[in-house]
């Protein structure tokens, strides 16, 4: 008699596809869970990258009397019209640039957006 | 007697919906730790960034103190205080040597101290030094000292 298979394996398939579903439905939330931890952990990442970037292209300025051409030489970077510039990594990109009797020390992404900044001042005199 | 042809079906009832929940279960756990982790990584990179930009708007500020003292011809009176560009500067003599001293307070607790030797006409940084803040001894609270 197969009725008696029938009746007995639907409900079990029928379990086993809910099961399915609803492990399908709790994946989907949770990749999007990891995705979004993902992104955070990136810009984390970018922040300290860009800190301690701009640091060192502070303590290489200091270091240089205030001479942006001496600073940016020290780190490697390109300079055109009183702009250092520095790529750091695929997206980030150090710029250094005058703004009267400081130095701004800027990191930007990929989109031009800044990540960090500061303003670094060097003793009067300097060049 | 009737033999009936009945298979047995491989896993029983409700084996499905156990590994579900267990699988379920751990995905959830993991995703809420994952987030949790970035959440504490992105605060604690943008409270260290914050402190080195106030650091730095401290340096400049004092650069700024250091470069009027080097240019102005300030009359030097021992033990007075003068406001050099908002910043209250004191001038002592110390070992016969003309000195100034002046503090940036930046972040929460921190204070940027500069100490500055006068002579010949040029202004030489002795001291250019991050301090804290010592926290407050909190005492509002009636603790055994074990001897009263």
């Amino acid at each position: 008699m197969k009725s008696g298979n029938t009746a007995r394996t639907t409900p079990f398939f029928a379990e086993w596809i809910a099961a399915i579903f609803f492990f399908a439905l709790c994946a989907a939330i949770c990749l999007n869970v990891f995705a979004h931890a993902r992104a955070l952990s990136l810009e984390a990442q970018a922040i300290d990258t860009a800190v301690l970037a701009a640091e060192n292209a502070a303590a290489a300025y200091r270091a240089a009397d205030g001479d942006l051409r001496e600073a940016a030489q020290r780190l490697g970077a390109s300079i055109e019209n009183e702009t250092a510039s520095l790529p750091l990594t695929d997206t980030l990109t150090l710029t250094m640039r005058r703004d009267g009797t400081l130095c701004a020390i800027t990191v930007t992404d990929g989109g031009g957006a800044e990540v960090f900044r500061i303003d670094c001042a060097a003793r009067k005199g300097a060049p | 007697m009737q033999k009936t042809n009945e298979r047995r079906l491989p896993v029983g009832y409700g084996a499905a919906t156990l590994l579900t929940v267990f699988a379920v279960l751990c995905l959830t756990v993991f995703a809420v730790l994952s987030l949790l982790s970035a959440k504490n990584a992105l605060a604690l990179s943008r409270s260290a960034a914050d402190n080195v930009r106030a650091y730095y708007e401290a340096d400049a500020a004092a650069i700024a103190v250091l470069n009027e003292l080097d240019d102005a011809e300030i009359p030097f009176d021992d033990g007075q205080s003068v406001t050099v560009v908002g910043t209250e500067v004191l001038f002592y003599e110390k070992d016969g040597e003309r000195r100034a001293a002046y503090e940036i307070p930046f972040g929460t607790a921190q204070r940027l101290s500069v100490e500055l030797h006068f002579a010949g006409g040029t202004c030489t940084v002795i001291r250019w030094q991050t301090t804290a803040d010592a926290p407050p001894i909190d005492d509002t609270l009636g603790v055994w000292d074990g001897e009263t």
